[in-house]
């Protein structure tokens, strides 16, 4: 006898909140989401500045001007910065990436004047000093050359670098001789040119009230000068035109990492949300059609997973699994397969109604803790979202089609005109992979072989 | 000295043995469920490594009334989050959902625990992806096969000694049988902990417990594995190559006591002040000032019965790993000869409160640790005291441990290098059956 399972009920909605905001004389944008229930406060710092803002020359200035801040200001030395936080337990943490830059400091509430005292000198009175700047260096080549042994790394540096070419996007990793020529002083001007307070936001969450934060915000920041505003155009890239095949030879490789990925969307296109649902029948979790297929069915891999990676100008979407090298082929082959299918027919009602709830889910554990609201504002308006995003997301959600997902996949996942990424050790996986499409094969460090 | 609110749950046990803990609060309308079995890798047999672990996979594999994967689908259907993880001394199942399915949610943990229903196929497609789990996680990884080799030298005790995911040629031998005879063992609700921590009616929530879990027979349940560790009289070495490392790795272990007595406290504050953070004495030695080395962590091991204090640290190229060791034992010299500071005591205090803080918010990571208290230290109500514990360390407490641990014939060290050095080796990295 089989017992059904209790049927749940609808999903509860939760509502985004309106988040109260102040601006100060210079610039800075103050966000604060207040919630008393746990004694602690985190404070974000948040720029649309990031990797991409690199001159060509030299892609080590983002991350290493970032990472010198904490290594000296005007009254603290990079030892003094080190007690301080660590004694209070502030968390102080930076996070560079593309298009983003944050620099947070989470404590308990009885910190909060020197946690705020903490961030306002690094933020404004940082010294970059050069015994420090030559140690900061030292750190990060190992870093990168610790970074190159990692085979997911590979992948995704491959897959950047091949699908925008010429693009800001493309350069995701810091060659070794860029820094090994990079000075003390361009790190100085990078930092002081680009992140003012004017593009800033400032995002209290927490035990924290919106008088207070405005309070904290003006003592510690208020004196902040406003730079120029600084701006960045983009080239535009063309699209694959057909599939391609990279073979990133690691020896001794006991797996292959496979990536299949193609440009897809920035999140404020009209088509992003059924793009969203899409990836998600594709592979999104272990119910989609490539986890039941490639580990469920197959027995390839541990998992496989699609995702769509947005960005301001773009996106990608991109499908991954780990698998056993004697199937590479086949495994890409299914996964192609897979990416096929969702041009050909429209995913079930069921299947749709699963994936929906995944979004909702998701979205709803988002909004579990007033700092992971704080991250969903910071997107919202990094990825220039309407000022209704976060309220009108569910129903948004809601009205996409089966018939809209299946347009939305012919429009942009075409397996004939995607870029195939392998890394493994080429003995076991090329011969198979050539069968698939023009395949070059490079070295751990890029170079074509 | 720290305002902490406490967390206010309810402790049950049905007359099956089942243990059921229950923590509302409601921020968000979402509800954890977990489910904690006291069994993992160290009550393996010899010839049978990575089986609880494969046997977590089967719990996924089809049940009276949950086909293969449905189990996953069904949480997925309500934008549920779910999975499940195997340690050496507890194997846990959960799904956080929307918490109007607190009821689907219950139903798909008794039936799993009532019964166990896999095919011939689907024990062998899941011994497949769980040798695919290792390579993924291990074997295509710098320093995996360190990470799986540095128990099996540092404890006697077959029971840690092993690794969780096991050696592929046991796999290989696992049989759909052994999966029947683990379950009537080991999951039995008189050897698990169900939390429920979120959106939740305490009384409802009990009554729905009851309904769906009162009538699962308490099968035999095993004690669980008690580990003895003999004491070690003399180090251990070895050295390792890694062909996919590109800098050498060292890994110490000092043997300690099990979690949650007084020396796991003092230790646990103790690697705080060594090498948490920037300002740790380690940090500022090893890398800030010397630039040795390029990742340190060190601390306790976590496991229920005998510890380890471990140490991984990643070598700067051309730096002598022997400068390295001589300079870790000149800090813990330091630490011999004088106590450690008040301040340096309050900092690590701070970072205790700070994490503790942290583990409060999200209601997955609440049910997590309540469920970890009753399993590790048969005490939820730890989540509430333990900080109690911090605070009575002195830093003679801290002084004391510390002699007593970190002795040389207390301690084992594995070289891991980059390069094939042959005379030096005595492991063969790649060999999946080394294990045995």
């Amino acid at each position: 006898m089989t017992v059904e399972a209790p049927k749940p009920g609808q999903i509860e909605p939760v509502d985004y909140p309106t988040i109260p905001e102040v601006v100060l004389g210079n610039g800075l944008r103050v966000l604060v989401l207040e919630e008393r229930r746990l004694p602690r406060i985190s404070i974000r710092l948040a720029w649309p500045i990031g990797t991409v803002w690199n001159p060509d020359e030299n892609l080590s200035l983002a991350d290493l001007s970032v990472d010198l801040l904490k290594e000296g200001t005007t009254s603290r030395s990079s030892v003094d910065i080190a007690d301080f936080s660590d004694q209070l337990a502030i968390q102080y943490g930076e996070d560079v990436s593309m298009e983003q830059t944050h620099l947070s400091v989470s404590v308990l509430d009885q910190y909060v004047d020197q946690a705020m005292d903490l961030l306002s000198d690094l933020v404004l009175r940082p010294t970059f000093p050069e015994e420090e700047f030559q140690k900061v260096r030292a750190r990060w080549q190992s870093h990168i050359l610790s970074q190159r042994s990692q085979p997911d790394f590979l992948a995704e540096e491959r897959t950047y670098r091949v699908l925008f070419g010429d693009h800001p996007y493309a350069k995701i990793s810091i060659p070794p001789e860029h820094l090994a020529q990079v000075e003390r002083d361009q790190l100085h001007d990078f930092y002081k040119t680009l992140f003012g307070p004017d593009q800033a936001l400032l995002v209290f969450a927490g035990s924290v009230s919106l008088e207070q934060a405005t309070a904290l915000a003006e003592r510690y920041l208020g004196e902040w000068e406003k730079g120029e505003a600084p701006s960045l155009s983009y080239p535009s890239v063309p699209k694959l035109d057909r599939l391609q095949v990279s073979l990133v030879h690691r020896p001794h490789s006991a797996q292959a990492v496979i990536s299949v990925g193609t440009r897809a969307l920035p999140r404020n296109h009209a088509d992003a949300i059924p793009l969203q649902l899409a990836s998600q029948v594709l592979g999104g979790g272990g119910s989609s059609r490539l986890f039941l297929n490639l580990r469920e069915e197959k027995g390839y891999t541990y998992g496989a997973y699609s995702s769509l990676r947005s960005y301001r100008k773009e996106g990608l979407l991109l499908a991954t699994a780990n698998v056993r090298s004697e199937v590479c082929a086949e495994a890409v082959q299914e996964t192609l397969a897979e990416m096929e299918r969702m041009r050909q027919e429209p995913p079930q009602a069921n299947e749709l109604q699963r994936c929906l709830a995944e979004r909702l889910g998701a979205f709803i554990r988002g909004m579990e803790s007033p700092s992971s609201v704080g991250l969903l504002e910071i997107s919202r308006r990094l990825h220039n979202l309407s000022e209704d995003y976060y309220r009108t997301y569910v129903p948004k959600l809601k009205e996409v089609t089966a018939e809209k997902v299946l347009e939305t996949s012919r429009a942009y996942i075409d397996p004939s005109r995607v870029l195939v990424t392998v890394v493994a050790d080429r003995e076991q996986v090329e011969e198979k992979l050539r069968d698939l499409g023009p395949l070059t094969v490079y070295d751990m460090d890029g170079n074509t072989l | 000295m720290f305002q902490i609110p406490q967390v206010e749950f309810q402790e049950h046990r049905l007359s099956n043995g089942l243990q059921v803990l229950l923590y509302p609060k409601r921020r968000t309308p979402l509800v954890h469920i977990s489910v904690h079995y006291r069994v993992g890798s160290s009550v393996e047999e010899p010839g049978l490594s990575g089986f609880a672990h494969l046997f977590e996979h089967m719990m996924f594999q089809g049940s009276d009334n949950v086909d293969k994967n449905e189990h996953g689908r069904y949480v997925d259907e309500v934008g549920g989050r779910w999975n499940a993880s195997t340690n050496k001394d507890r194997t846990n199942y959960y799904e956080t959902v929307p918490s109007n399915c607190l009821e689907l949610g219950l139903w798909l943990e008794a039936d799993r625990m009532r019964s166990l229903r896999v095919t011939e196929a689907n024990f062998e497609n899941q011994r497949q992806t769980v040798i695919e789990e290792k390579k993924q996680s291990y074997d295509n990884r710098p320093y995996g096969l360190a990470y799986l080799r540095f128990d099996e030298l540092a404890y006697e005790s077959w029971a840690y000694a092993h690794s969780v995911i096991g050696s592929v040629s046991d796999l290989q031998k696992a049989t759909l049988e052994d999966a029947a005879r683990f379950h009537r063992t080991y999951y039995g609700p008189g050897n698990a902990t169900l939390v429920l921590a979120g959106d939740l009616n305490c009384d409802q929530a009990l009554e729905s417990v009851g309904k769906h879990f009162a009538d699962i027979p308490n099968r035999t349940s095993s004690e669980g594995s008690r580990v003895e560790e003999p004491k070690q009289s003399s180090e251990k070495r070895e050295v390792l190559t890694d062909p996919l490392a590109v800098l050498p790795l060292v890994i110490l272990g000092y043997h300690i006591p099990p979690i949650g007595l007084p020396e796991y406290y003092a230790l646990s504050l103790f690697s705080i002040v060594l090498s948490d953070g920037s300002s740790s004495r380690l940090h500022r030695k090893l890398i800030y000032e010397n630039n040795w080395v390029t990742g340190l962590a060190a601390g306790p091991n976590r496991y229920k019965g005998p510890g380890l204090f471990d140490f991984w640290m990643q070598i700067q190229d051309q730096v002598d790993v022997d400068q390295v060791l001589k300079a870790i034992e000149g800090e813990l010299e330091r630490f011999r000869a004088q106590p450690i500071s008040h301040l340096e005591l309050q900092k690590a205090l701070n970072q205790i409160a700070y994490r503790h803080v942290g583990r409060l918010q999200r209601v997955s990571d609440i049910g997590e640790i309540l469920a970890h208290y009753a399993v590790y230290h048969d005490d939820p109500n730890l989540i509430n005291q333990e900080l109690e514990r911090y605070l009575s360390v002195t830093p003679e407490s801290i002084r004391e441990v510390v002699r007593e641990t970190f002795r040389a014939e207390n301690r084992t060290l594995l070289l891991v290098q980059p390069q094939a050095s042959p005379q030096e080796s005595n492991g063969v990295p790649g060999d999946e059956e080394s294990g045995e």
